[in-house]
């Protein structure tokens, strides 16, 4: 049988950070993935922000497969047919070239050759299916039939981790796991440019609020590629558990909505794609190790309150990576010497950010899921009315928009028994301020 | 709904999936005319639940899955045993 020092599970960005770390370190590592390459399993929203890559990899633009810088961003609210846009442009964040958007299924394999490069052994097309455990200790990985023993198995096998459940180390919140379904059109980059007013090679995130998602998370994205657009929606999976939420059908929405079909008409799909992601945080810390086993990446929960997943995934495979440097000179791979993974991960500011998280998705949880969607859209809506207002001029009384601001917000906290009266109250206020206003507007033309 | 399943088939041929012979989703039929909600029908958005209503039956591929998982976490009678396809097999997404 053989036995090496460190088995790394997964060749996505936490996994192949972790090998690569290793493989510099001169720590003899396997780095195991399940696709035919890196990245074909793999699916993100993928806006690259760099600075952890950066310090792996300082060269890394001249040979990463990256799509378009993006120095452009917005906050778009949408109402079911309008829309507001917070956009933003950071001139700083240009400079120091932060955020690219790329590929998965192109970056990853790109990234785990660079560990391979470095030393590590990659093998594709290799499912982890069980841990060996000897005395409740990992001791290694079965593959099939075959085994290979290892001091430690880093779990960076992803939100449905096999190392993880097989430890013992994750058990499934899903209030705060998020099913993203997502499509890549095609689009000429002439054409993108155009629509999105850039300049060449530049490219924009647009993080979308409200409609059509008001009742489910509130949150869905566009943002560009070289030639094509990725655009997703994402539900909570309990919504979808509870009221059979269709993601697909909410994507269609998303494209039909008038703002959003402006940028994606003439597109053809090129492909389609769908993927669970957690919000981070789900994890005590205690469950990121065990006896002879480290969890990072996804598998860990290290995703961030606005489900940025990737650069706390790779920092958090270079922390396990430190981790094990540290379990290989001690020549001890029990809980006590992982438990120093913590140490290294506090000198990071992961571990705020994965409380940040938890304190998100709890927030979340337990209300604010409810109310935050929907407010988007009611900012909208009134913003719409009062506009109409304000422009008519003709209204010496203007419409009460603040009166019905708040109809609406105790509306999303109440129980439901109670809601459909006080939609039955926003509606007659709607009307009958429209119908005096109709009035007062005919008067003051008499 | 079958407009749905339309829609989702045509999005379908646009995704490589390298299929196995070998099922990665067991799914306990027997159960599911007991389930009231049956979201698996809705919520798989690759359309690979179904119900069968002449036979009273859920009608289940494996094939077209994209490996989201979604099915393996909603299921509320616990009737979906979910695993990943064998390496190498499965869905093979060129532009994740």
């Amino acid at each position: 049988m053989d036995k090496v020092q460190c088995v790394v599970v997964g060749a996505g960005p936490a996994g192949s950070a972790c090998a690569l770390s290793l493989a510099r370190k001169g720590i003899e590592t396997v780095l195991l993935e399940r696709g035919a390459h890196a990245g074909e399993k793999n699916v993100a929203s993928f806006v690259l922000f760099t600075p952890v890559l950066r310090q792996l990899i300082p060269d890394f633009e001249a040979e990463a497969p990256l799509e378009r810088l993006v120095d452009d961003q917005s906050f778009i609210y949408m109402g079911e047919k309008d829309f507001f846009q917070i956009r933003m442009r950071f001139q700083n964040h240009a400079d120091k070239k932060m955020a690219y958007t790329a590929y998965r299924s192109k970056f990853d394999a790109w990234f785990a050759e660079k560990a391979r490069e470095a030393g590590a052994e990659l093998l594709t097309n290799v499912l982890v299916t069980d841990l060996l455990m000897e005395d409740g200790r990992v001791v290694g990985v079965k593959v099939g039939e075959e085994e290979l023993l290892a001091d430690v198995v880093v779990g960076a096998d992803g939100i449905h981790t096999v190392v993880g459940r097989q430890a013992g180390l994750v058990s499934d919140d899903i209030r705060t796991y998020l099913l993203g379904v997502k499509e890549i059109l095609d689009l000429d980059p002439e054409v993108i440019d155009e629509r999105f007013q850039l300049e060449k090679g530049k490219g924009v995130v647009y993080e979308t609020f409200g409609y059509p998602m008001d009742d489910v998370t509130g949150a869905s994205t566009l943002y560009t590629n070289k030639d094509s657009l990725s655009i997703a929606v994402f539900g909570w999976i309990d919504a979808i558990k509870e009221r059979g939420i269709d993601l697909h059908d909410r994507l269609q929405q998303l494209k039909e909505h008038p703002f959003i079909h402006s940028l994606v008409t003439g597109s053809k799909l090129r492909e389609y794609q769908a993927h669970i992601i957690s919000n981070g945080g789900r994890m005590d810390l205690s469950d990121l190790y065990s006896d002879g086993v480290l969890l990072c990446g996804e598998a860990g929960g290290f995703n961030d309150y606005l489900y940025i997943g990737v650069p706390p995934g790779m920092l958090s495979g270079m922390m396990a990576a430190n981790t094990v440097e540290y379990a290989v000179k001690k020549g001890d791979y029990s809980a006590e010497t992982m438990e120093e993974y913590i140490s290294f991960l506090e000198k990071t500011s992961l571990l705020r950010l994965l409380d940040n998280s938890r304190r998100a998705s709890d927030y979340l949880v337990k209300g604010g899921r409810r109310t935050l969607p929907a407010h988007i859209r009611n900012v909208v809506e009134i913003i719409d009315k009062s506009m109409e207002d304000e422009v008519t001029y003709l209204n010496p009384e203007p419409y009460p928009a603040g009166l019905e601001f708040y109809f609406r917000i105790i509306e999303n906290w109440v129980p439901g028994l109670l809601r459909k009266p006080i939609k039955v109250v926003i509606k007659a206020l709607s009307l009958l301020s429209s119908a005096l206003n109709r009035r007062k507007i005919r008067k003051a033309l008499q | 709904m079958k407009e749905r399943k339309k829609d989702i088939e045509d999005k379908l041929t646009k995704v490589t999936i390298n299929e196995d012979k070998e099922a990665h989703i067991v799914v306990k039929k027997e159960l599911c005319p007991e389930c009231e909600g049956k979201p698996c029908i809705p919520a798989c958005p690759a359309a690979n639940y179904d119900w069968e209503e002449t036979e009273d039956q859920l009608i289940f591929n494996y094939e077209g899955c994209l490996e989201c998982g979604t099915c393996r976490f909603i299921c509320p009678l616990d009737a979906i045993e979910w695993s990943y396809p064998r390496g190498g097999y499965g869905v093979a997404y060129l532009w994740g």
